[in-house]
């Protein structure tokens, strides 16, 4: 009964190290990760990005204690920041504008602040967004698409997708049999097979217009959802169901080129287009929607996708009909550990995650330190003989605590030595 | 005996478990308040969004209450007991010192269980009352890590008040202090949906080890 009581304090406390040291670590020495932006030039026609340096360049106080940012194109040369914007002119028009450089002239055409403004988007995809790693609201609104009005509202009911198309009255909390059946009548008659898969739309009304919801039905196709004027309309589209669309981001855009994106179950991204919901397959190579954050910047010469793990920024710049110029690979600073990191990494073996910054949910994850945890694991375990040898310990106590001290390296060391084993 | 160990338990809590009862009355009273000011000051359907979609928890005061729950009723049944090393009378009682101890912090969770129990009852049945079933259960996995935390705060609260020495007292705190943290992250509602069952493991794993100072109290290992 000692020796469970011993472990029921030991096991929690490496728990509360795994978790809290790391933890403490990172507010003190810096996050890991460290994101690159990246961008196409239209002005260089060549790749440029902002990096946060993790070693600072130059010795001196400001450069030890503040975030050193970089500008750099892809043949090393640096910029100031003024000079990276002045690159950037679709995406700093403002400041453009406040420097007289605007309207501005790039490939034989003229670009001024509303010809910018009104050929802009961006759309970014994560993989917490995917829909079956994402916390989902499970009951969406199916806004008015004709609002009578300057702004979009919320109706006055939500949906869920299951074996019907449920509508559920907020004012009363319950389920308005008149609109239910209305579009589940309206969907039944398109050929929606139930129950539906996914239910997706940009449930906010501060967007510039709706486009309704897109559903995936039980056989896998894909349906169009709107509300006008209080009635369903429903499209069934031409989107192939073995194409498997496993998640659908709803992007309302003035431009009207595309509804959004789709993730189709080969791991590849679409854009829905208006032109009667044909996919456009994204270009992108080595794309790992479950690992990978997707960004697309439209600026009225040029689309640019760029896609990022912890390591390495991808990025692949296309023309309007979405065919690949040119592509580009950078490793960031983050992916190389600093030296604070090293010695962290060296004596502690594990980090336990709660948070999973690509899903919803929390998940129990152990982030070994690689080949740096068997330091943590040898150190451990040669203080540990060394203190047991001392000790003169004996008692099967002393093999399970080198047990743990065997998977868990100082963490288990620290634990077991502060509650060194009782006799009975 | 050990129903004897129990029942004396029961009477010494009784008070102050119907004061903490009383204390978490209120505050679903207060919830409850909250819960209905959102829809007096908007149309239900913005309230929705607000709850459904921007993720707003009008029922935070749980999370606290839940905790204070915890430690609050291992002080009432621990502070006395440890005053003048009154626990070592029970503990010289004929019968093993962990079923004594065991005993003790049956009751006590018990207590503890049952309050928290109200608390989630109450919410589950004021949040159906206004939202629909799949944000009454989003909102009971969202509070019941905070219940996790009102365990382990009793856990914790009662290895820490049993330890005789201050310098294990003082890891006892800085490990229970961790474990209750673990429930209270900052965390989008329903977060913790996944992994109720291995943290309700850990806090079941947890328990037994108050009697590790019981054990250090009653034979003088200090």
């Amino acid at each position: 009964m000692m020796l469970l009581a011993r472990y029921a304090l030991i096991i929690p406390a490496i728990i509360v190290m795994a978790f809290y040291a790391p933890m403490l670590f990172d507010v003190a020495f810096g996050e890991r990760v460290q994101k690159t932006h990246i961008f196409y030039s239209p002005v260089l026609k060549k790749f440029i990005w902002l990096d946060k340096l993790i070693s600072p360049e130059e010795e001196g106080l400001e450069d030890v204690h503040h975030a050193q940012f970089v500008q750099m194109d892809q043949d090393g040369k640096r910029y100031t920041r003024q000079e990276f914007e002045k690159l950037l002119p679709f995406i700093y028009y403002r400041n453009m504008e406040i420097w007289g450089l605007l309207p501005l002239e790039l490939e034989g055409k003229t670009f001024d602040k509303n010809t910018i403004k009104a050929n802009r988007q961006v759309i970014e995809f994560k993989p917490r967004q995917i829909d079956d790693r994402a916390l989902k609201d499970e009951v969406y609104p199916l806004i008015e698409s004709v609002p009578g009005s300057a702004r979009l509202i919320f109706p006055e009911d939500r949906f869920r997708l299951g074996r019907e198309f449920e509508f559920i009255n907020a004012d009363y909390n319950r389920r308005d049999e008149k609109v239910t059946q209305v579009f589940n009548d309206a969907l039944k008659e398109a050929g929606f097979q139930f129950p539906g898969r996914l239910a997706a739309g940009k449930s906010t009304i501060l967007k510039p217009f709706d486009e309704g919801v897109f559903l995936v039905d039980a056989d896998g196709n894909v349906f169009h959802v709107k509300r006008v004027n209080g009635k369903p309309r429903v499209i069934k589209t031409p989107i192939d169901p073995a194409l498997n669309v496993r998640s659908i981001k709803v992007n309302e855009n003035r431009r009207k080129e595309f509804y959004g994106l789709a993730l189709t179950g080969d791991k590849r991204l679409h854009l829905i287009s208006y032109d009667n919901y044909r996919l456009i397959p994204l270009p992108l190579e080595s794309y790992d929607p479950e690992t990978m954050d997707f960004k697309l910047i439209i600026n009225p010469l040029y689309r640019t996708a760029t896609y990022s793990d912890d390591e390495t920024i991808r990025a692949v710049v296309m023309d309007s009909q979405y065919r690949p110029l040119d592509k580009y690979q950078h490793t960031m600073p983050g992916a190389s550990l600093t030296m604070a990191q090293s010695i962290f990494n060296s004596l502690t073996p594990f980090r336990l995650n709660l948070e999973d910054p690509t899903q919803g949910y929390f998940s129990l994850e152990i982030d070994w330190h690689g080949w740096r945890s068997w330091i943590s694991i040898a150190i451990g375990l040669a203080i540990f003989v060394f203190l047991a040898y001392r000790r003169r310990s004996k008692g099967p106590a002393l093999v399970m605590d080198g047990i743990l001290v065997a998977l868990t390296g100082l963490y288990g060391l620290v634990a077991v030595s502060i509650l060194p084993p009782q006799k009975e | 005996m050990f129903a004897s160990i129990l029942h004396k338990e029961f009477i010494k809590l009784r008070a102050f478990w119907l004061a903490a009862l009383a204390l978490n009355a209120c505050i679903i009273v207060y919830v409850l308040l909250e819960m209905l000011k959102l829809f007096r000051m908007d149309h239900a359907e913005v309230v929705w969004y607000r709850v459904i979609h921007l993720g707003q928890i009008y029922y935070e005061p749980f999370m606290y209450v839940m905790v204070i729950t915890g430690i609050f009723l291992a002080f009432a049944q621990f502070f006395p007991e440890m005053k003048n090393h009154r626990f070592r009378i029970s503990l010289h009682l004929p019968l093993a010192p962990h079923n004594i101890v065991l005993g003790h912090i049956l009751v006590g969770l018990v207590a503890v269980v049952l309050i928290l129990a109200v608390d989630v009852m109450a919410l589950y049945i004021m949040t159906g009352l206004y939202f629909p079933s799949e944000i009454v259960h989003r909102s009971v996995f969202t509070v019941l890590p905070w219940a996790l935390a009102g365990l382990s705060a009793y856990i914790g609260s009662t290895l820490v008040l049993l330890e005789p020495t201050w310098r294990l007292r003082i890891f006892n705190f800085v490990v229970s202090l961790g474990v209750t943290g673990l429930f209270l992250l900052p965390a989008d509602p329903g977060a913790y949906a996944h992994i109720l069952i291995p943290l309700f493991a850990l806090v079941l794993f947890f328990a037994p080890s108050v009697l590790l100072p019981a054990y250090r109290f009653r034979y003088r290992k200090f």
